[in-house]
Parts: structure tokens; C-alpha cells; sequence
């Protein structure tokens, strides 16, 4: 599923409703086990990202190598997520005793990420962890002016994830019209000039 | 925006702006100078929080010109075009808008570092502009690309009231050994995030959170705060059944006295 008409979107999101309903995405480990795994993706793949951002950019390995810093937020991600995710207690008010007060984070759903050219593996993958780590089911847009990377991105999220968790939609202006017409939990948009 | 307002999606908008690099008159020009370099031609100047402009006070503007050359021609050579470290630009579209730029410095502006470009490679050298009018076109657009401008003071009051009157940026750059000229500007100026002394590495370690403020973007991510923007907080109030305190129930009879002194007593202490 490398790319996607835009009469397909509809469905891809639905998908990743339906996924996240089943209430996979809220068990901790389920997100740890999907964040190693995404590591190990990523690791896999360090050549071939190195290669397709040299297409797309010209730009040095040295250089191409920022893009897999994404790796050290998943790592941070690993060692923290129980912490992060964890209720908060706060004081409460004698007023309402005996009581306890506590924030509960919860994942907002289903996220879509629209990555920009400028560091086009690095931009788009960093949200993605957070979307992960949060527990939500994620689509990610990578950007159509960095072809060999939204070829890349696609290609090794697709050959290894749940399309209702994780998917790539490839394309341009239209394709993002067309995923903007659908709801959902969160937009993280990083835009820079086409 | 308009696409997410319909269905009042919550949206975390990553943008940029004008990021200042801001030389004080008390620094190491000479490690100044690298990493600015560094910073702004990184990726051919195409990252979100590359300087945008430099300011430099008027005394070691022309100290600061030799520098940057030097600092260019040590990372890239005497033809950066030959360096296997310089990146192109990404399509022709943004090559023809950096090109058009070059010449939108005013009309004093002068070429003081390379200029060359290559429409075939879309390469544009690292290049570096003097006498730059702020109302130029390339002092109003961000330029996202191996061009940078620079700007003279003459103290650091002006240049900090120069910054203020322009959109929030993504990023500052502070290049000062003096403290309490780097506590002035990190405290007056309001920008997304930045460095003293250096240039992008405020982005590069996750336990900070990076994003804008107004113009240069709205939400954060990264670490802990990636994880809080994709997160909902949800507050629960988890009380036990007993006592079920009577007060707040009606009827309320002459009960507001004793509310009136509950509140006096117990809230606004």
C-alpha cells in the first residue's frame, strides 16, 4: 500500500478507528513492544535512508545521518513511558474530603502527521513516536518534494505494521486535501515553504 | 487550519520565521563564526531553525565577514560546489525563489561571500550578504536556504528592539561570553526556543521540548512533550461515599452563612 488513491482515505482512516477501539494501543506494552520494533526497523533500514535522503537532498551521510536521531527518541520514549503514563496525583481540597484528585493521560486517538522535504525521514518519524508512545493509531503524510523518502518511509512501515495502527499515505496537495477532510484527534503539521 | 476548525481538530503547527543569530561584542568570533557555518549551511540552509539573519555590532562586522569566510572555506573548500559535504537545493521551484533572493537585498546590498550558483545541480554556495535594507525583501521573507544577511548595531539595546519588532521566532542565537548580556536577551526576547553559543542543538536532545511561539508555531513535541501532545489529560475527582456532607444540598435555608464562613475560612486562606 505504497500509495493511496484519494477515494481510499476514507477507508485507511475508518481502519485505524476501528483498530483503535479495540483498546490495543492503551496497554503499555503493546506501545513498548511497537517502539522496540520500530527501532529495529529503523536500524535495519539506516543504509537505505542514508541512500534515499542522499537522493532527495544531495546531502552527505554524515549529514544524512541526523535523520536517524529519531532512534534517541524512542529510546528516551522506552525508558520513560511508564513514568509519562502514569496517573498524576494531586492535592485535594479538605473541602472535599476524603477524596483523591488525579490526572489520567489518555491517547487522544487517531493522529495524522504531515512531514515536511527538510529532514524528511527525521520529521517524520520523531512525531510518530510521540503518537506512539501516547497510544494513539497515527497516518503519516511524508512529503512528495522527497519522493526516494516517502518511498522509503512507506515501504518499511507498511511491510511492518498493522495498516489500522500505522499507515503511509503518499502524495501531494491533493492528498493532504483529501486527508483533511476527515476528522481527526490531532493534525501535527510542520510546515515549511513547497 | 480551516480544514481542522471544521471538525475542530486539535492542531500542533510546526512553522518557522526569521531566526536571529545575534553576535554580542564580547565573544569568540572565531568559534562564533564555525558555528554559525555549521548551523546555517547545514543541509544547504533548509532547516526550520537555521539562522535566518546575522546581527553583529558594527565594530567586528568586518572581523565577522573574514571569519565566516574562513569558516567556509575550511568546511567546504575553496569550491563548496566540489565539497562532498554541501547539500542542493531540494527542487527548482525553491532554487528559482533563493535565486531571485539574491538580489532582493536592497539597494545597497553587496555579495561579500560566494553568490555562485548552478541551475543544473540547483547549487547555490554558501553566501553571505552585507549592507542588507531590513525592509528588503530578504529581510522580510524567511529564506530557508544558504543565504544569510547581515545586519550592524551599535548596541545591544537596538538590536534587541529590532528583534522585538518583528514576528516571534522559531529560534535565537546567542553568541556572548558576557552573563548578563545573555540573561537580557533570553529574558526580553520571545522566541520558540535557542542557544547561547551555538546554533541547533536545542533540537537535537529530546528531554526539551521544541516547537514556536505566535507566528512561528503553536504546540510542542519531542520527549515528554510529544507524548503530552498526543495525550489527553484527563482529571478525575475519585471520592469516598462517606460523609456525605449535607451543606451543598438543597434546601438551602440559612445554610449560606455557614458557606459564607466555610469559604471564608477554609478557601481563601
Amino acid at each position: 500500500m505504497t500509495t493511496q488513491t484519494a477515494t481510499g482515505i476514507p477507508t485507511i482512516v475508518q481502519r485505524q478507528r476501528d483498530f483503535f477501539r479495540t483498546g490495543q494501543t492503551k496497554s503499555l506494552d503493546f506501545r513498548l513492544a511497537q517502539l522496540a520494533k520500530l527501532k529495529q526497523v529503523i536500524l535495519a533500514n539506516q543504509d537505505g535512508v542514508l541512500a534515499a535522503v542522499k537522493a532527495d537532498l544531495g546531502r552527505s551521510e554524515f549529514e544524512g545521518y541526523f535523520e536517524i536521531a529519531s532512534l534517541s527518541e524512542i529510546t528516551l520514549a522506552i525508558k520513560q513511558l511508564k513514568s509519562w503514563a502514569k496517573p498524576k496525583s494531586v492535592k485535594t481540597p479538605i473541602e472535599q474530603f476524603p477524596s483523591s484528585a488525579y490526572i489520567q493521560p489518555e491517547p487522544l486517538g487517531v493522529a495524522l502527521i504531515i512531514a515536511p522535504w527538510n529532514y524528511p525521514f527525521q520529521l517524520a518519524l520523531v512525531p510518530l513516536v510521540n503518537a506512539i508512545a501516547a497510544g494513539n493509531c497515527a497516518i503519516v503524510k511524508p512529503s512528495e518534494s522527497a519522493p526516494y523518502t516517502s518511498q522509503l518511509i512507506a515501504q518499511i512501515i507498511s511491510e511492518q505494521f498493522h495498516p489500522g495502527f500505522i499507515s503511509v499515505v503518499e502524495g501531494g496537495i491533493e492528498t493532504n486535501q483529501a486527508l483533511l477532510a476527515e476528522k481527526f484527534d490531532r493534525i501535527f503539521y510542520r510546515a515549511v515553504l513547497m | 487550519m480551516e480544514a481542522a476548525a471544521k471538525h475542530l481538530t486539535p492542531v500542533t503547527l510546526e512553522l518557522g520565521g526569521k531566526s536571529p543569530c545575534l553576535v554580542d561584542r564580547e565573544c569568540d568570533l572565531n568559534l562564533a563564526a564555525k558555528r554559525i557555518v555549521w548551523g546555517k549551511f547545514l543541509n544547504a540552509g533548509q532547516t526550520c531553525v537555521a539562522p535566518d539573519y546575522l546581527m553583529v555590532p558594527k565594530a567586528i562586522k568586518a572581523e565577522s565577514i573574514e571569519q565566516i569566510g574562513n569558516a567556509v572555506r575550511e568546511f567546504y573548500g575553496a569550491d563548496p560546489r566540489l565539497s562532498p559535504d554541501y547539500a542542493r537545493i531540494i527542487n527548482d521551484r525553491q532554487f528559482a525563489r533563493l535565486v531571485g533572493l539574491l538580489d532582493e537585498g536592497g539597494t545597497e546590498a553587496e555579495i561579500v561571500i560566494g553568490g555562485e550558483i548552478d541551475a543544473a545541480q540547483r547549487y547555490i554556495a554558501p553566501t553571505v550578504i552585507d549592507r542588507v535594507s531590513p525592509h528588503s525583501k530578504i529581510m522580510t521573507d524567511e529564506i530557508f536556504g544558504p543565504i544569510l544577511p547581515i545586519l550592524e548595531y551599535e548596541d545591544l539595546s537596538e538590536a534587541i528592539a529590532f528583534i522585538q519588532s518583528r514576528p516571534k521566532p522559531l529560534a535565537l542565537y546567542f553568541f556572548s561570553t558576557n552573563r548578563d548580556n545573555q540573561t537580557r536577551v533570553i529574558q526580553e526576547i520571545s522566541f520558540g526556543g535557542g542557544c547561547i553559543n551555538d546554533t541547533i542543538s536545542h533540537i537535537i536532545y529530546p528531554a526539551l521540548p521544541f516547537g514556536g511561539v505566535g507566528e512561528s508555531g503553536m504546540g510542542s513535541y519531542h520527549g515528554k512533550a510529544g507524548f503530552d501532545t498526543f495525550s489527553h489529560r484527563k482529571s478525575i475527582m475519585h471520592k469516598l461515599p462517606f460523609p456525605d456532607l449535607p451543606l451543598r444540598f438543597p434546601p438551602f435555608n440559612n445554610k449560606l452563612n455557614l458557606l459564607k464562613w466555610v469559604a471564608s475560612n477554609l478557601f481563601i486562606r
